[in-house]
């Protein structure tokens, strides 16, 4: 059991990693940064309702940490961080809460992820007029989020094998 | 697995979610347009420090040169836009044109921000009785 655990955590940082690849090659949907579906994070809500939080927050850490590496950038790694750390806390209490279907949890965590990478680039960048970003931002996030939801639902129920 | 499809069919309170979120943005989005304003002065920010000041309503093109690469400002008819960058996403080119107070082009991989901010021209001083 453990060892599947592990082959299956395994599996899951590549496919995200693959995953994020592939968004990357994708053109900018819009000229907002950040704006964009967040394909791996299907594997990191999968994760979250399989396993729990911390499997889901470590694997999430190792690909930003990769994808980092191999594709984004250093600075890339830091925007990704404070999304995932905001995005994934929120996503955690929201399924805990019992009143949310993953449609729901993922379009918050959409929104929350938008949130805390705009908050880090008000910071970085010094400046407040950033915010002006905001509308668009938490639109994109939301549709964005519901739609990794809608999938990540999907892959729940057709993946129950117990 | 009927356990499991129980779990993750949609519920009402995702709706609450979906819809707060949206009009979150709506509420955002109202605001801007309702307060936004005719800008004034360019302000061009590298790595956080402001390092130019230009009026808006003087046309003008400057090439902003920092550390990581260039950006190509200019400023024309009221409004300023990002024409040219050496930048890896070109993201600030195509975010194009802006003329209100408050908007700003941002180039993150050169740690650069152009905004603007309103009524800085020395005319908006002496109006008024």
């Amino acid at each position: 059991m453990k060892t599947k655990k592990l082959t299956t955590l395994g599996l899951s940082v590549a496919l995200a990693l693959i995953l994020s690849y592939v968004e990357s090659l994708l053109p900018p949907l819009m000229a907002v940064p950040g704006v964009k579906v967040g394909l791996p994070n299907i594997v990191i809500l999968f994760l979250l309702y399989r396993y729990g939080w911390r499997e889901a927050a470590a694997v999430s850490g190792i690909r930003l940490l990769l994808s980092a590496a191999l594709f984004t950038g250093f600075a890339a790694f830091f925007y990704g961080l404070a999304g995932a750390v905001l995005s994934l806390t929120g996503s955690a209490l929201l399924k805990k809460s019992g009143r949310f279907s993953p449609l729901g949890v993922s379009a918050a965590g959409g929104v929350l992820h938008n949130l805390g990478q705009i908050a880090l680039a008000a910071f970085v960048l010094d400046s407040g007029y950033i915010f002006a970003y905001l509308p668009v931002l938490l639109i994109s996030g939301t549709v964005a989020g519901a739609l990794v939801g809608l999938l990540t639902g999907i892959l729940i129920q057709r993946t129950d094998v117990r | 697995m009927r356990q499991s499809r129980k779990k993750i069919a949609p519920k009402r309170g995702d709706i609450f979610l979906i819809v707060g979120c949206l009009l979150a943005a709506l509420v955002c989005c109202g605001l801007w347009l309702g307060l936004r304003k005719d800008g004034g002065t360019v302000i061009v920010e590298q790595e956080g420090r402001e390092t130019a000041r230009y009026a808006l309503n003087e046309d003008r093109t400057v090439k902003i040169e920092g550390r990581a690469g260039y950006n190509l400002l200019v400023i024309r008819g009221g409004e300023a836009w990002l024409s040219e960058a050496d930048c890896p996403n070109l993201l600030c080119v195509k975010t194009g044109k802006i003329r209100y107070a408050g908007q700003s082009i941002v180039c993150l991989p050169h740690r650069l921000a152009v905004r603007i901010v309103g009524g800085a021209s020395a005319l908006d001083a002496v109006t008024g009785p």
